[in-house]
């Protein structure tokens, strides 16, 4: 799993707010790559994943000043991507008609997005079975290794919820590794 | 905890690096949690790691860029923000301006020296001209009753007095034979 130095973000973050340009662009440099991850698991379109990546920064810029230096930059982060993401997928699901996000993410062409790595289109295929919430549950605690505290505050939702969330997608992950037999 | 319990625990534990000690000392003990644990272990391994869907070089600096751009964009929009906020007060000021300076001409050309009536302002001169040039009939009586209105309003007591007292015996004798001068006195 990688690591995010924190450490480094808050200094960067403290000359951040401070106005100072550079230290942002140092941020958005080490943090781009995780959001965007985010983004694009949870919408499986990568040009919509940049979009939501970049807008993400740029909230974040405007909103600095708001920012709570005693909570964690990353999860602060992550909450703005989410909201955003969210919403982008809710307008997808309500202009394309389609109650079903499993349905809505087959329609995705992962040919065009990604490289035809089998570990990734595992991910993306696994992850498209699940309904939105269990799917940030998945990303958030999974790849960007967050605790169940820190995830309740991205989400907005109370932590036995997202445990729930949590517990429930890894019990989908099981039956699915047996039925697509991973671990043979 | 029974197994259950520690199932359950497992769960919420999958794709994390360390266990509780208390889930782990009963994973120690108990084959049936361990071999379930081996088998989410397992699982998830067959997910990757986050760097699997990190951007390449290109896409990166690519994406940088893009929000670098926008940022700019941004801070610019608020600079001319500012300018166009004060730029809107440029008209109010200028008409502050304007009307100082029409007013300090103003006070500077006397248009409010004592604020007397200009058509009457020489009435009481007129009449003491004409008595001096002994021009009676050239006096009117609008004049007289400016002349004493004035004198009675700017001197309450003594105005009266003093006008009697500078006439000639001429002027008063004219004065007495046209107008009630007691009662005006």
């Amino acid at each position: 799993m990688v690591r995010i130095d924190s450490e480094r973000i808050s200094s960067l973050l403290k000359q951040a707010r401070e106005g100072n340009r550079q230290a942002f662009s140092e941020i958005v440099r080490i943090m781009m790559s995780p959001v965007v991850a985010l983004t694009y698991k949870m919408t499986r379109d990568k040009d919509a994943a940049l979009d939501l990546a970049q807008d993400t920064f740029v909230a974040a810029w405007e909103n600095l000043r708001d920012f709570k230096s005693d909570a964690k930059f990353e999860a602060w982060l992550y909450r703005i991507a989410t909201n955003r993401t969210l919403n982008y997928i809710n307008r997808k699901k309500r202009r394309a008609n389609d109650s079903s996000i499993a349905e809505y993410a087959s329609n995705q062409n992962l040919e065009r997005e990604f490289d035809q790595k089998e570990l990734r289109k595992r991910v993306l295929d696994f992850t498209a079975q699940l309904p939105v919430q269990q799917r940030l549950a998945f990303e958030l605690r999974f790849y960007k290794q967050l605790s169940f505290e820190e995830m309740a505050e991205v989400t907005g939702k109370a932590v036995g919820t997202v445990k729930t969330l949590y517990r429930e997608a890894i019990k989908k992950l099981r039956q699915t590794a047996v039925k697509e037999g991973w671990n043979k | 905890m029974n197994c259950q319990n520690i199932q359950d625990e497992l769960l919420l534990m999958a794709g994390t690096e360390r266990l509780p000690d208390d889930v782990q000392r009963h994973l120690d003990t108990c084959p049936e949690c361990r071999d379930y644990w081996l088998d989410l272990t397992t699982t998830t391994e067959n997910l990757g790691s986050e760097e699997d869907f990190y951007l390449d070089k290109t896409e990166l600096e690519s994406s940088i860029a893009r929000v670098e751009e926008r940022i700019d964009r941004l801070e610019l929009e608020k600079v001319t923000d500012v300018r166009s906020a004060w730029l809107s007060h440029v008209p109010a000021a200028a008409a502050v301006v304007l009307l100082l300076g029409i007013s300090f001409m103003a006070y500077m050309l006397g248009w409010f020296s004592n604020g007397e009536d200009p058509s009457t302002a020489g009435s009481q001169d007129t009449v003491w001209l004409s008595l001096e040039n002994g021009d009676i009939d050239a006096i009117e009586e609008s004049s007289i009753d400016y002349v004493m209105y004035r004198s009675a309003t700017m001197n309450q007591t003594t105005s009266g007095e003093l006008f009697y007292e500078n006439l000639t015996e001429e002027e008063l004798q004219y004065l007495e034979e046209n107008f009630d001068v007691g009662e005006i006195l």
